[in-house]
């Protein structure tokens, strides 16, 4: 049976099945959320826009072991329509858990197989993306890019102090490509790219399968060192089976990558106050000869009520490949450590240091980026009153001469009364001799009907070409920094509302630059049955 | 050619005598004012000397950024009693043609318990012999040093190098006089870090290093110059009373500079980690919250159990135990966190919204324990204690009404209107 038919019955027939079967057995027992909402929102990754979204959804929970979730997302701005959907049964027989739909991976610290997540283009928003997660999560925001379609089971034994588990997935995510790559058998793009090309459009007309299979085998043992071996294969099919090469212009050779393979060992020692953890991997890229690499993170932290100190880092080699990584896909050499202190129950002081060195150059360069970016914070925190400063500086080490950018901030928020909250913030941005200002102010009434009530003023002053990342205060619960490319000022209000684990929530903002106005909405609700 | 250009700087722009320390545990070869103690130490600075614990001896070598010239090494011996420590060592650096060499005697004294002082005497000796150059000149200096301790958890400190130098035109066109100041903090056991800014003759330059002892006999340490982006680490494996340590560090433009060491110590401990908890029990298996047993129950962390029995009862008298519920038999939140992360079954409190009129309309229709449960579940709402609450709903249903009403009018522990509530709610 084609695979197209294959869905269009089988699946909905499943569903049906699925829903109705467990609400009958489990009678009150259950649990329906609803929600939809418009928010604008950053959806492609790799560009900077964010788009008008409304998304629509529904979860249904039985009994804590059965989860149906949906959620349909239309992005206004493009009238691109996409779903995410997807079925977890957990402890069947106590001893497996299982997902199919739309789902994420995650093992070890993500360095090979992680959920990515969206970094704008704020010289500071570089943070490392070096943890560790759940191994399963459900992708339930609408937007498939950025997930796996297909399997996954986790089959855990517990044993007095060890704990083990063995997940084996499967994943074919439906892509499109030209006809003449097709009849090629090569795509010029690479994997990531072609992630974006959900739909036929344009000369994208002809389907082909991204597929990824493989799995993890790990365990815990007493309930303080985690120890979690994983491989997988990333392959690009037709429908037919054919084989389809992708990064034709790469330097790999032969035309283009026909197949990679990852492998990692990941193992960590944690409890409530020190963490450490290391997880080498290996990146093998079959094209005509096979190019094998290498990679490692690592991590160490130890939290206590006089500190929080933290250092993540990854090394690869220069032809290391992640495409899955929820850091960069790319072989760099990055750090990061933070430690702050608390002197007192109240205040917080500390460093942020994130090194950033890539280990090939960019398309048509022969010299490779890095950068050193630098925070010094501080902070009083009280039930009344909380004040917080920050200073930051970023270098960037380039072929192109750029100068350090410089950023300092200072916010204020104190209760006037105790159903008034009202926050100030200033901060400043220096590079190239020119100096960016923003002010903003904030106010929010919290009513006894759970309702709460903000409205916020923002100025931005921009001296020079160099845009200043924001936000109008009070912050979208979307919150993305937009990009101010000239002076402007806004003002929004923001309505919310909250009982138990209901909500709702709405936003409506204006902004007025040298170009004209725009105005924003937003809105969002949950409702739980 | 890079010694050349090592050797040129050092001697053109910096002065003689800015390779402080070959030895691993220093991190970075120039001076810094405080560093960690925690295992045994060759100290940089004599203000640390009362912390040493006996006598030890050292001996290290190394060699600067992988050239094959260049070498470093060095003998110490220390040894500390009391308020007092003394540490006598010999430093060398350089190649065949150049060569420094650095002998040093320091004392240390704990003028206060918060407060420690030293001072150094050092003999500087530069020998260059090269085809252009012929030079063995000697120079003397001293350094001081002060270290403050207002809490037990963080110490400043500060050193003054080449005191001479600084008021002497001859010693400082050899050998700058640096200072560094600096801040330890060691917020637990086993575990430091410090920041040190050092006024050297290439400028200010910040160092940050921190130091791990995961076990009684293995430490770790790591650092990083903010100004040229240097990184530095080393660890130590200690047995018996012998010490072996192995450094590294990483410098983009000179490249890597590896050393190692020996430590004898007659008191050779390495202060090791605190550990802690479990963030949380992974391994616990989830107990079906229906037909968990009390023993089930009593295994779930931090549950008591008096909880464990009231949740228990709470299943017999009531029926499915939900959110709600937990709060009603006197959990406290963290009981509640772990219940939920332990258990599964859980009945969602969300879910009887509208039941309850639904109960009411069929419950004269419905058995004894239906009743018995719905009026426990009234006084509850009506903030009856759960005992209490269970005891009434039970009588009321009895077939001994007249025991229900004596019982109520002659019980202490409730005040009238309870009473009132009680009676009102158990003759519905």
């Amino acid at each position: 049976m084609h695979v197209k038919h294959l869905i269009s019955t089988f699946i909905p027939s499943a569903l049906l099945i699925a829903i109705l079967c467990p609400a009958v057995l489990y009678g009150n027992n259950y649990e329906l959320l609803v929600k939809s909402g418009v928010s604008r929102e950053v959806l492609d990754y790799e560009g900077d826009s964010a788009d008008l979204t409304a998304r629509g959804g529904t979860s249904l929970n039985l009994a804590d072991s059965f989860n149906f979730n949906f959620t349909a997302l239309r992005n206004i701005d493009t009238g691109s329509s996409s779903c995410t959907w997807n079925i977890a049964v957990k402890n069947i027989s106590g001893s497996l858990d299982f997902i199919s739909g739309n789902y994420s991976l995650h093992f070890g610290s993500g360095l090979m197989m992680g959920r990515p997540s969206y970094r704008s283009s704020d010289p500071f928003s570089k943070k490392i993306s070096i943890a560790k997660d759940r191994s399963i999560s459900p992708s339930n925001g609408g937007n498939p890019q950025y997930s796996l379609f297909g399997t996954a089971f986790d089959l855990h034994k517990i044993f007095e102090d060890l704990r083990i588990d063995i997940i084996p997935f499967y994943s074919v995510q439906r892509r499109f490509i030209s006809r003449d790559s097709f009849d090629a058998g090569a795509v010029d793009s690479s994997l990531f790219s072609l992630n974006t090309k959900l739909e036929k459009s344009g000369n994208n007309t002809e389907p082909v399968n991204i597929i990824n299979c493989g799995g993890a085998f790990g365990f815990n043992v007493s309930d303080f060192f985690c120890f979690q071996a994983y491989c997988f294969e990333t392959d690009l099919k037709g429908d037919s089976g054919k084989d389809i090469l992708w990064d034709r212009d790469k330097d790999y050779g032969g035309g283009g990558i026909d197949l990679i393979r990852n492998s990692g060992f990941f193992a960590e020692y944690a409890d409530n106050s020190i963490f450490l953890f290391i997880e080498p991997a290996v990146s093998s890229i079959s094209s005509n000869h096979t190019v094998t690499d290498y990679a490692m993170s690592f991590g160490t932290g130890i939290r206590n009520s006089i500190v929080n100190f933290k250092l993540c880092g990854k090394n690869s080699g220069k032809d290391f490949h992640s495409e899955y990584s929820s850091g960069s896909r790319t072989p760099e050499r990055i750090w990061e450590t933070r430690c702050a202190v608390f002197p007192f129950k109240f205040t917080e002081t500390g460093f942020t240091v994130y090194s950033e060195k890539d280990l090939t150059p960019a398309y048509n360069r022969d010299y490779t980026d890095g950068s050193v970016q630098e925070e010094f914070f501080a902070g009083i925190k009280t039930e009344t009153i909380d004040i917080s400063f920050n200073l930051k500086r970023k270098e960037h080490y380039s072929d192109s001469r750029q100068d350090p950018v410089e950023r300092g901030y200072l916010s204020s928020g104190f209760f006037l009364t105790e159903r008034t909250y009202f926050k100030i913030r200033t901060s400043a941005q220096k590079m190239s001799g020119n100096i960016s200002f923003l002010y903003s102010g904030e106010m929010k009434i919290f009513s006894p009907e759970n309702i709460t009530i903000s409205i916020g003023y923002t100025e931005i002053r921009i001296t020079g070409d160099v845009p200043y990342y924001a936000v109008i205060s009070p912050a979208s619960e979307n919150s993305s920094l937009t990009c101010f490319k000239e002076t402007a000022r806004g003002g929004s209000i923001n309505v919310k509302y909250k009982k138990e684990r209901d909500s709702f929530y709405a936003r409506f903002t204006v902004i007025k630059t040298g170009s004209g106005f725009r105005g924003d909405a937003e809105s969002a609700m949950t409702l739980f049955f | 050619m890079k010694i050349g250009i090592i050797l040129y700087s050092l001697l053109v722009f910096h002065g003689a005598f800015e390779y402080k320390s070959g030895n691993p545990g220093s991190l970075f070869p120039w001076q810094i004012a405080v560093h960690d103690c925690t295992s045994p130490a060759v100290m940089g600075t004599p203000a640390l000397l009362p912390l040493a614990d006996g006598l030890l001896l050292n001996s290290s070598a190394g060699r600067p950024y992988s050239e094959e010239a260049l070498s470093t090494g060095s003998l110490t011996v220390q040894y500390g009693y009391g308020d007092y420590g003394l540490q006598g060592s010999w430093n060398s650096f350089g190649a065949d043609f150049y060569r420094e060499h650095t002998f040093s005697l320091m004392g240390g004294y704990s003028i206060l318990p918060f407060l420690q002082a030293g001072i150094s005497g050092n003999i500087y000796m530069l020998k260059i012999d090269t085809d252009e150059l012929s030079l063995d000149e000697k120079y003397a200096d001293t350094d001081i040093a002060f270290i403050i301790t207002p809490f037990p958890w963080i110490s400043g400190a500060f050193i003054q190098k080449g005191v001479i130098s600084l008021f002497s035109r001859q010693n400082s066109s050899v050998i700058y006089p640096e200072r560094s100041a600096g801040i330890l903090l060691k917020p637990g056991r086993g575990f430091s870090l410090a920041w040190n800014i050092t006024d050297t003759a290439a400028g200010k330059v910040n160092t940050f290093a921190a130091t791990i002892n995961p076990a009684p006999f293995f430490s770790i340490s790591g650092g990083y110059c903010r100004e040229n982006s240097s990184l530095a680490a080393s660890f130590g494996v200690s047995a018996a009373e012998l010490l072996v340590s192995y450094g590294l560090r990483f410098h983009p433009f000179l490249g890597y500079t590896h050393s190692l060491g020996i430590t004898f110590a007659l008191n050779l401990q390495i202060e090791s980690l605190d550990y802690g908890k479990p963030l949380f029990r992974r391994n616990k298996k989830r107990i079906n919250i229906k037909s968990a047993s009390p023993d089930d129950l009593k295994e779930i962390d931090g549950l008591t159990a008096l909880s464990a029995e009231r949740v228990i009862l709470y299943r017999e008298k009531i029926g499915p135990v939900n959110e709600k519920a937990l709060v009603q038999i006197g959990l406290t939140g963290e009981e509640i966190k772990n219940f939920e992360s332990s258990v599964y079954g859980l009945e969602r409190s969300g879910n009887n919204r509208g039941k309850e009129k639904e109960y009411k309309k069929f419950r004269k229709k419905a058995p004894r324990r239906e009743r018995i449960k719905h009026k426990f579940r009234s006084l509850i709402s009506g903030g009856i204690k759960a005992y209490t609450a269970i005891t009434y709903s039970e009588l009321s249903e009895s077939a001994e009404r007249e025991l229900f009403y004596r019982k109520l009018n002659d019980d202490s522990s409730l005040t009238d209107e309870q009473k009132k509530f009680i009676k009102t709610t158990c003759s519905e």
